[in-house]
C-alpha cells in the first residue's frame, strides 16, 4: 500500500508535510519486508538532524535497519507509544506508526524525494 | 578438472516442496483464522526459500519446544562409490573417514590448503565403498567466473587417475525433511513405525546420536539419521523425490496435531543458536574461505589432527603451533547486534557473526541483561542471541590453558558492550548491552538418551 499524499525515499521512509513541520515514518512495504518489529530506537526531542543522517533504527526479529532522516530539521516530538508497542508500525505504518515529528529547515529538500507514483514503481521493480 | 557441479542458475531455484509449501500456507491460514498471503521468501544458496510461513519467525522459533519441521531440500547430497572412495575422502577431508562404521554419520569441515573453510558437511557411510555427503545449499554449483567450485569437483579434482571413485549428485532423487524437538520421536514412529529409530546392530535399543538407518516404506527407500541443526533431539529424513509431496503433507499434518509447525529460515537460524553452550556455526556467517576454523565448536569431533594428512592440515597445524588465541562464544544481548564489535572495558574482543531475536531465552537470562527495553523483560520477553568470534580471551584459563566457561557456582557470564563501528573499525553510537554466556541459551538435548522423550 502506498499513500498518495506523502513524499517517499528510496530507503522506504515517508514524509507527511503539515504546515512548516513534517511527520516521518517507514512505509507499509518496509514494515512488511522487516516482519515483526520488536524495538524502535528514536532520537531525542531537540536533536538537530541533517538529511541523510541516521535518525534511529528499527529492529525486527531477523534484522535491524537504520532509519535515515529524509529531511533536515529539529525533532519536535517522538512517538512514545512505540516504546511499549513497537508492533504499531506493523499494524499501521502510515498513521499510528509514525516515528518523529520535526521542523523542515529547508523546503527545497522535499524536491529530492519521490512522489507516490515514483515510489510505487520503485517497489514494484 | 572435474566438472560435476551444476551451472549457476539463471534465477533462484525452487525446492521440490515449493508448491506444496503453498498448500501448507493455505492450510495454516485456515487453521489459524489468518488471511492467506504468499509465502515470504529469500534467496539462500540460489534457492528461493521461505523465511517464515503464515506464522511469525518468533512463533516458528518456539515450535522446537514441541516439534519443528524444516524443508531442507536446498541442501545437496553427493554420493561417492568405488574401491578407493574411502581413501579419496580420507585424503581430502579432515575427519577420519577410513575408521567410520557403516551406519555412522560424521560431521566435518572441507578446507582449502590455506585452512580457509570451503564447506561444512555430514558424511554417512552407507557401505564399505559407498558414502553420502550432505552439504550446504549452493555448494553444488561450479562457476569459475564467479569463483565457485562445487564440493563434488573440489574433491574429485584430488582423485588420482588410477583411483576407482565415482561421484554423483543425488539431490534430485531425495528430499531432505528435518523433524526436530521432543515430540519428533512420537511423530516419526507414528508415521513410519518404531523399528526405524532402533539401533541397527542391537534392535532392542534405540539408535544412537550420529547414526542412521535405511528403511523401506510402501515400496520406497528412505534414510533417517539421528542428527540435526537444532542441538535438540531430532531426525533428518531423506525421502524419495517421487513421494516427497505426499510424505511432506503427512509429516506437517502430524506436526500440527502435536502443536508443532513447519519452520522457515528465520526459525531455523534461531534454533541453531539457542541450544548448546555455543550453538552451532553456519557457513557464510561463522565460517568463510578467509578464516581457519581453529578452536571452533566441534573442532575435535570434526577434525582429526592425528591423521597423516588432509587438505588444510599444515595451515591448521601452523595455527595451533603459533598458539592462535581465538574462540567462538554465544552472546545474549538486548537487541540484534549484527555486524557490531564486541567490547569489554573499552577493549575490542572480536565481532558478532550472527544475531537474531529469540523467544527461547529463559527469563532469568534475559533479566540478567538489566536492560531498559521492555521487550526484554517479563515472562513473555525476547532477547537477541548471537555468535561471535573473539580474538582476545575474556575467560580465565585453567592450569591446562583451557577457558573456564563454567565453575561450581554455574556458567561464567561476562558483560560486554556491542558497538557499531565506523570504517576505521572504531566504536560509534550507543552500545547494546550483552553478555557472553558460558552455557549458551538452553542445554543441548541432541545427544541425550531417547528414553527421555519416548513416552511423551
Amino acid at each position: 500500500m502506498v499513500k498518495e499524499d506523502l513524499y517517499y525515499t528510496e530507503s522506504h521512509e515517508w514524509v507527511r508535510v503539515e504546515g512548516n513541520d513534517a511527520y516521518i515514518g517507514i512505509t507499509d512495504y518496509a514494515q512488511h519486508e522487516l516482519g515483526d518489529i520488536v524495538f524502535v530506537e528514536l532520537p531525542e526531542v531537540g536533536d538537530e538532524l541533517e538529511s541523510g543522517e541516521t535518525l534511529g533504527s528499527i529492529e525486527a526479529v531477523k534484522a535491524v535497519e537504520d532509519i535515515v532522516s529524509p529531511i533536515s530539521g529539529e525533532v519536535l516530538e517522538i512517538n512514545e507509544a512505540l516504546e511499549d508497542k513497537p508492533e504499531i508500525i506493523n499494524q499501521d505504518a502510515y498513521d499510528d506508526g509514525w516515528l518523529v515529528k520535526m521542523t523542515i529547515s529547508d523546503k527545497d529538500e522535499l524536491e529530492n524525494l519521490l512522489d507516490a507514483q515514483a515510489y510505487k514503481e520503485l517497489i514494484e521493480e | 578438472m572435474s566438472k560435476l557441479g551444476f551451472n549457476f542458475p539463471k534465477k533462484p531455484r525452487k525446492t521440490a516442496l515449493y508448491e506444496v509449501e503453498d498448500w501448507y500456507q493455505k492450510l495454516l491460514a485456515e487453521k489459524l483464522g489468518r488471511e492467506y498471503e504468499p509465502i515470504k521468501r529469500s534467496n539462500f544458496g540460489e534457492y528461493d526459500m521461505a523465511v517464515n510461513y503464515k506464522t511469525s519467525v518468533l512463533e516458528e522459533s518456539k515450535a522446537i519446544e514441541k516439534v519443528a519441521i524444516f524443508n531442507i531440500d536446498h541442501m545437496a547430497q553427493i554420493r561417492f562409490t568405488g574401491a578407493d572412495a574411502a581413501c579419496l575422502l580420507d585424503k581430502v577431508l579432515p575427519a577420519n573417514v577410513q575408521s567410520m562404521k557403516i551406519g555412522q554419520c560424521k560431521y566435518t569441515i572441507l578446507l582449502k590448503e590455506d585452512g580457509g573453510v570451503v564447506d561444512d558437511l555430514i558424511i554417512m557411510r552407507i557401505a564399505e565403498a559407498d558414502f553420502i555427503l550432505v552439504i550446504n545449499a549452493g555448494h553444488d554449483i561450479t562457476d569459475l567466473e564467479k569463483g565457485m567450485k562445487a564440493d563434488i569437483d573440489y574433491i574429485m579434482d584430488r582423485k588420482k587417475a588410477d583411483e576407482d571413485v565415482q561421484a554423483v549428485d543425488i539431490s534430485d532423487q531425495v528430499v531432505k525433511i528435518d523433524i526436530q524437538g521432543p515430540l519428533s520421536y512420537k511423530l516419526v514412529t507414528s508415521l513410519y513405525g518404531n523399528s526405524v529409530v532402533k539401533n541397527r546392530r542391537k534392535p532392542q535399543k534405540n539408535m544412537r546420536f550420529f547414526t542412521f538407518n535405511e528403511f523401506e516404506y510402501e515400496g520406497h527407500d528412505y534414510i533417517i539419521s539421528r542428527t540435526g541443526y537444532t542441538n535438540r533431539w531430532g531426525w533428518e529424513l531423506y525421502v524419495p523425490a517421487a513421494v516427497a509431496e505426499e510424505q511432506f503433507k503427512r509429516i506437517v499434518k502430524g506436526a500440527l496435531e502435536l502443536g508443532g509447525l513447519l519452520v522457515g529460515l528465520g526459525g531455523r537460524d534461531e534454533n541453531r543458536i539457542s541450544a548448546g553452550d555455543v550453538g552451532l556455526p553456519l557457513y557464510g556467517n561463522e565460517y568463510d574461505q578467509q578464516h581457519t576454523p581453529t578452536n571452533c565448536p566441534l573442532f575435535a569431533a570434526a577434525i582429526d589432527m592425528t591423521k597423516d594428512d588432509f587438505v588444510g592440515k599444515k595451515a591448521l597445524q601452523a595455527d595451533i603451533e603459533a598458539g592462535v588465541d581465538k574462540r567462538m562464544v554465544l552472546i545474549i544481548s538486548e537487541g540484534i547486534a549484527v555486524n557490531r564489535g564486541v567490547y569489554k572495558d573499552g577493549k575490542r574482543l572480536g565481532s558478532i557473526t550472527s544475531s537474531i531475536t529469540s523467544p527461547n531465552v529463559p527469563q532469568e537470562k534475559r533479566e540478567f541483561l538489566n536492560s531498559k527495553r521492555k521487550s526484554v523483560n517479563g515472562a513473555e520477553g525476547t532477547a537477541a542471541i548471537g555468535l561471535a568470534w573473539l580474538y582476545h580471551n575474556p575467560y580465565q584459563v585453567d592450569e591446562n590453558g583451557k577457558d573456564i566457561t563454567k565453575t561450581e557456582a554455574g556458567a561464567v557470564r561476562i558483560a560486554v558492550e556491542l558497538y557499531r563501528e565506523d570504517k576505521q573499525q572504531l566504536p560509534t553510537g550507543k552500545p547494546l548491552k550483552g553478555y557472553i554466556s558460558g552455557d549458551g541459551v538452553n542445554p543441548a538435548t541432541a545427544p541425550k538418551p531417547l528414553r527421555h522423550i519416548q513416552d511423551l
